[in-house]
């Protein structure tokens, strides 16, 4: 019974153990085997097999049983993932159900989530932008949150590490504000896209319309190959899973070449409830874990913990991690735990239309999706009554016209032979928020949910420096679309709730003091450094980058480190 | 028989008449009504639907609305994802077609021949002014989702506008001359 019981124990014990599988789990867990270490990961949703598990991505318009749209008796019972824009007929399986999984909203947040193998890695908008070093600059510059503990040159080599793996296509463009990196050919702006942006260099110096930067593969390397990936077909159906892995995905990418080396061993419908401390080793020694369909519980053994489980739930499972020496979470000595919660502000558009151009359309489709123009304001200094900036998203494009009137013979040849209408322009604000010690989770003191985890409670708003950030989007894209010659100009605040940008961030943020933040520069729990923290709960601030692209190269920068500390003994 | 079947549509017009009013007053007393499900829709009805679809997109040298399915599509997204109150204004207004019909052509819709009956929607086409806001609203509906089947159809997809799953292709400047107008391709919108 005793060797029975050891064996057991040695069959439960790894080198490494990720928690989570999603964009930066699967990172960790690639880094890991590559490094020859005996890893193990924990996925709390179902397996999500690459090209074995994509029911819809095959299917033609006509044969979506609802033509894509979600049908009224899912969509009354999920108003929150409903809001969501990838919850539709062809993804919908991939988001998480609201009552599966309920939180508590002291304040409005649509907390969307994907719980399976590759996470919400699969649903991703795929852009990917590095940060500056006046990104990282920032919250020292402008005195808030905490100084970041790294700068650009840190992460730099890392950003080029991932880059050239997932794949990045994206153009040389030379922005101080917008670092170059590893990049196959951008894809390429059109007509009009290209006409703002020579608008906007001649009108704005300063500001720099560049084609999106993206996670396709518009000319695969030979390491993409390897990988089983190949060109990018431009269907632009990325959320249903591409058959041709012509986006990065956890699934098509990180999982399969970590299993490939033989050192992986995936396990999902596991629930980490907590990660299990040693009060005389001062170490963490693994995980307690809960079948998601039986509710069996095991523990699993290792001498080092990437905690990946995604942002918010990064922090739910470090809070409910308590021990007689982390009363309050782990390695919450100084009560931060859960605090400065950041997000990205998304709640406004901006559209147009344009009256030029007429002998040009499109042919075939965009999956970078058009433009980006990189933050503009307060970059070398500060220069508005309001901190930091956004970047903007920007697309143009023509559709046929759909006959408002008319019905019989005449609408069908209106339908049938159409014809196109004007070019429309759209612009997305991406907003930089500040962290605040008032955004926070915390758990519900008495709720829990089936598999035993307090609910997460989510306390997280805007504030006026978000309103006069927003204010400023309206006023300087409008005067940059009417000197376009732009016409029929339409701002649109959609007031939707924080957490419906998809890119909540902090909580767990990294720090040069133990005193202000949980996290080392090397993503280190400052309290318990055999726990790493490598996903959107160790932001500091969130700049106005889509986020996946750092968390990538964070966590291949912290994996390299942790294996040097095994190999010293350090943790 | 055209009077026959004027009655029998009179009968089913004061039937949807009884119907209604009881779904407003329990609509009154709970939170909301009961969705529409196909089996509240009477044969009727459903052929009546069919008919207004045909008249909207008739066969021609191509597939009309009921060759293609376009009927059964119409109430499938009526059922299933069509908020519940505009559901209630389809069926009061399908209910108020074939008064409606009587009082422009002295017949039944069904009794109509397609000439009369594309008559009847041209008037609700563009003087919807002229009629009941719940038949103005099924018009409208009932065109919108016809509009929407024809356009999604696997035939709309292959043969007019064609689909592609697979384009691997995109070009920015891709001038209109070279746009077959007659087949298009999704990606050139």
């Amino acid at each position: 019974m005793a060797n029975l019981n050891i064996d057991s124990v040695k069959a439960r014990t790894f080198d490494a153990i990720v928690i989570g599988s999603g964009m930066s789990g699967g990172w960790a867990a690639k880094e890991f085997t590559d490094k020859g270490l005996k890893t193990l990961l924990v996925e709390r949703g179902r397996q999500v097999e690459h090209n074995k598990n994509y029911p819809t991505t095959n299917l033609n318009p006509w044969e979506l049983p609802h033509n894509g749209k979600v049908p009224r008796a899912v969509q009354e019972a999920n108003p929150i993932a409903s809001r969501c824009y990838v919850f539709k007929e062809d993804a919908m399986h991939f988001v998480v159900k609201d009552a599966e999984h309920p939180y508590v909203q002291e304040k409005p947040f649509d907390w969307i989530r994907g719980y399976q193998v590759g996470g919400k890695s699969l649903l991703w908008a795929r852009q990917t932008q590095r940060w500056s070093k006046y990104d990282f600059e920032g919250p020292a510059r402008d005195g808030f949150a905490v100084d970041w503990p790294i700068r650009y040159d840190d992460l730099a080599p890392w950003y080029s590490h991932v880059e050239k793996f997932a794949g990045i296509s994206g153009n040389h463009d030379g922005l101080a504000e917008l670092p170059d990196g590893e990049f196959m050919p951008g894809f390429p702006l059109n007509a009009v896209e290209d006409y703002f942006r020579l608008q906007v260099q001649k009108n704005h110096p300063g500001r720099h319309v560049i084609s999106a930067r993206c996670a396709h593969l518009s000319k695969p390397q030979p390491i993409h190959y390897e990988q089983g990936r190949v060109q990018c077909q431009n269907r632009v159906l990325c959320q249903r899973g591409c058959p041709f892995g012509g986006y990065f995905s956890s699934n098509s990418s990180t999982i399969p070449w970590a299993q490939k080396s033989g050192h992986l061993t995936l396990k999902p419908d596991l629930v980490v409830q907590t990660i299990l401390y040693d009060e005389q080793k001062g170490r963490a020694t693994g995980i307690r874990v809960v079948d998601a369909h039986t509710k069996a519980t095991t523990e699993y053994y290792a001498p080092v913990i990437f905690v990946n489980a995604g942002a918010l739930n990064t922090n739910l499972l470090l809070l409910n991690s308590t021990s007689h020496r982390f009363p309050n979470g782990l390695g919450n000595d100084n009560g931060l735990l859960g605090k400065y919660v950041a997000f990205h502000n998304y709640s406004a558009r901006i559209y147009a239309e344009y009256e030029g151009l007429k002998d040009l359309t499109t042919d075939g489709r965009n999956p970078a999706g058009g433009g980006y123009l990189p933050r503009f304001r307060n970059v070398f200094k500060q220069e508005t009554d309001f901190l930091r900036g956004y970047a903007t998203n920007i697309g143009a494009s023509r559709s046929f016209v759909r006959p408002e009137h008319g019905l019989g013979v005449s609408l069908k040849q209106q339908l049938e032979h159409p014809t196109l209408g004007p070019w429309t322009v759209h612009s997305g604000m991406m907003g930089e928020t500040i962290p605040k010690e008032t955004n926070y989770v915390r758990l519900d003191p008495t709720r829990r949910d089936e598999w035993g985890m307090p609910l997460l409670s989510v306390s997280v708003d805007y504030d006026d420096n978000d309103a006069k950030m927003k204010q400023d989007f309206f006023e300087q894209f409008t005067d940059m679309y009417t000197k376009a010659g732009f016409t029929n100009i339409q701002t649109q605040d959609s007031h939707q709730a924080p957490g419906l940008d998809i890119h909540e961030m902090g909580g767990v943020r990294m720090g040069h003091d133990p005193k202000t933040s949980l996290l080392n520069r090397w993503n280190q729990l400052h309290a318990c450094p055999n726990v790493y923290v490598t996903d959107g709960a160790c932001m500091t601030s969130t700049s106005t980058q889509n986020p996946s692209l750092t968390y990538m190269a964070l966590t291949a920068r912290a994996v390299d480190h942790a294996v040097g500390e095994l190999k010293k003994q350090n943790v | 028989m055209n009077r026959r079947i004027a009655v029998k549509h009179l009968a089913l017009l004061a039937g949807a008449a009884a119907v209604l009013p009881a779904c407003l007053s329990q609509s009154e007393h709970q939170e909301q009504a009961a969705p529409l499900s196909l089996a509240a829709l009477t044969a009727s009805q459903r052929q009546l639907v069919a008919e207004v679809c045909e008249t909207l997109l008739p066969r021609t040298d191509t597939p009309g609305a009921q060759d293609l399915g376009l009927p059964q599509y119409v109430l499938k997204m009526l059922i299933d994802c069509t908020p519940v109150q505009e559901q209630q204004l389809f069926v009061a207004g399908l209910g108020q077609l074939d008064a409606a019909a009587q009082r422009q052509q002295g017949r039944s819709f069904a009794a109509s021949t397609p000439a009369q009956r594309a008559a009847l929607l041209q008037r609700l086409d563009q003087q919807p002014a002229d009629f009941s806001a719940e038949l103005a609203g099924f018009y409208r509906m009932a065109r919108q989702l016809t509009m929407d089947g024809y356009t999604n159809s696997k035939f709309f997809m292959t043969k007019e506008v064609v689909y592609e799953l697979v384009p691997g292709r995109y070009n920015g400047y891709y001038p209109v001359s070279k746009v077959d107008l007659a087949n298009p391709r999704h990606g050139q919108s």
